[in-house]
């Protein structure tokens, strides 16, 4: 019985490894992730970051440049065994290929869904974490997401209150 | 003095040691996880990636009771808790504790956590967290039963480690990029999983590239080869995928992914020492046979399409 229901466990893995995703539809068979996707990199691997980016406006009207939000880690040996900033590292760019996803595609605005404001929230945490500079209070933010290679920008948001509770 | 031609020249895997260093292997990758996610709790506040909060809007039509299970796993303290119970389940495979009983608890709590927390942590989730759930779910069920179904989980374990090879180099192959070794090098120059060493190496020497990228897909097209000449091969590949996999650990910031890969080889190991009578080959013969009936299938039911079409 169990050699049965790992045989046709395996089975399903195997037909659903299409190498141009023709049987994606296989591995909702089954809940929580029981059948992987061994295709990593593969077909087209990532070849490009999708870089989170901010810039913030005072209440005198002055606006900082735009700056990187979270910038990924250098490579450490550490990281073998101990990387706990990865997954985020990650998430942004999965995060971010959604949202543009979203924003060519989507049928309801891209900036009600959850990507967006995920972007929104880290991008308002970063401006409040940042030291203050000569200017004193940030009223508004405004984020945007580029490509690298090439420094191209693919999407901007629009201007974004940042008052004292004013995204939550 | 002399060795007679029957004596293997390396001392072999039993099933039980097999089964045992899977499940050792894949609970420092569990204990790995759990702990950087509980070094991360501002991930899942505001301003986090995986605030829940937020996450929350793109189950608004899930039935009520699955929302309700998904905000009570949300919760901080509630996500803590079961990522320290998580670590302590790894610690315990992790010691010389021998309770067949006990270690299929750890087991099964570790498989079912990593599935129960899949929504939660929706992104940043990788391929290591993919083969922790099926080796901590074939681990748990091997120590449900006798040397029969030991067996068949290691037969699954190993199946899904040559599949996990052959699938990604198969899938590389379709693609020109990989073939050139132009993927490669465009991996390593980004930031996310490329190294600016490696990269500069690549770029200014298109035909290292070239032959790294072969390498790559030789190896993982080749991996089914450790069932030939009774498993000869096998200790040769399985040695290059702890090499693959180290490479890929320091070069491309996919630490765990090693971990919970070289979980997979011991089961590798193990069934590709050719037929022996003490061990039970059910599993490989039952998804042969289903492979072949499914694929039957789709063809009966493309050429009845086919037909309809004309």
């Amino acid at each position: 019985m169990v050699a049965g229901a790992l045989a046709a466990w395996f089975v399903v893995t195997l037909l659903s490894q299409h190498p141009r995703r023709k049987t994606e539809r296989l591995r909702d068979l089954l809940p929580g992730g029981l059948i992987p996707d061994w295709r990593f990199f593969a077909p087209e691997p990532v070849q490009h970051d999708l870089v989170l980016v901010h810039r913030t406006v005072a209440a005198n009207g002055e606006q900082t440049p735009w700056r990187v939000t979270t910038p990924v880690s250098d490579r450490s040996l550490l990281h073998l065994v101990w990387f706990p900033q990865r997954r985020m590292e990650k998430a942004l760019h999965e995060i971010a290929g959604e949202l543009l996803g979203q924003a060519a595609t989507g049928t309801r605005p891209w900036t009600s869904h959850h990507t967006f404001v995920l972007c929104r929230d880290h991008v308002i945490r970063a401006a409040r974490r940042e030291p203050a500079g000569h200017h004193s209070i940030v009223i508004g933010v405004q984020f945007g997401l580029l490509r690298r290679p090439g420094e191209e920008i693919l999407l901007v948001s629009p201007f974004i209150p940042c008052t004292k509770g004013a995204a939550r | 003095m002399f060795r007679s031609p029957d004596t293997p020249l390396e001392p072999e895997l039993d099933r039980h040691a097999a089964l045992s260093m899977a499940e050792r292997l894949c609970a420092v990758h569990g204990l790995m996880s759990s702990l950087e996610y509980l070094a991360r709790r501002q991930d899942r506040e505001f301003g986090g990636l995986n605030n829940w909060q937020v996450m929350r809007r793109a189950h608004r039509d899930s039935p009520l009771l699955v929302r309700r299970a998904l905000d009570g796993i949300a919760d901080q303290r509630v996500t803590a808790t079961i990522h320290t119970a998580r670590a302590a389940c790894a610690v315990v495979l992790l010691l010389p504790v021998s309770g067949n009983r006990v270690r299929l608890g750890a087991n099964l709590a570790l498989a079912s956590t990593t599935m129960l927390l899949r929504t939660r942590h929706r992104y940043g989730g990788d391929g290591a967290d993919q083969v922790a759930v099926v080796v901590q779910t074939a681990t748990a069920l091997g120590r449900t039963g006798g040397p029969r179904t030991v067996d068949a989980c290691l037969w699954f374990i190993a199946l899904q480690s040559v599949l996990s090879y052959v699938a990604s180099g198969c899938a590389k192959l379709a693609n020109p990029a990989w073939r050139d070794g132009t993927a490669l090098t465009r991996i390593m120059a980004t930031r996310l999983y490329g190294h600016p060493a490696v990269w500069r190496i690549l770029r200014d020497h298109p035909k290292v590239a070239r032959a790294l990228s072969a390498g790559i897909l030789a190896f993982e097209c080749g991996f089914p080869l450790v069932f030939l000449a009774r498993g000869r091969l096998a200790p040769l590949f399985v040695s290059s995928a702890i090499a693959f996999h180290l490479v890929n650990g320091g070069a491309m910031g996919l630490g765990r992914f090693g971990w919970a890969f070289i979980a997979m080889h011991p089961a590798v190991l193990y069934v590709t020492r050719g037929p022996r009578d003490d061990r039970s080959d059910l599993l490989p013969r039952l998804a042969l046979a289903g492979t072949a009936g499914a694929i039957a299938a789709a063809a009966i039911v493309r050429a009845r399409g086919d037909d309809r079409a004309e």
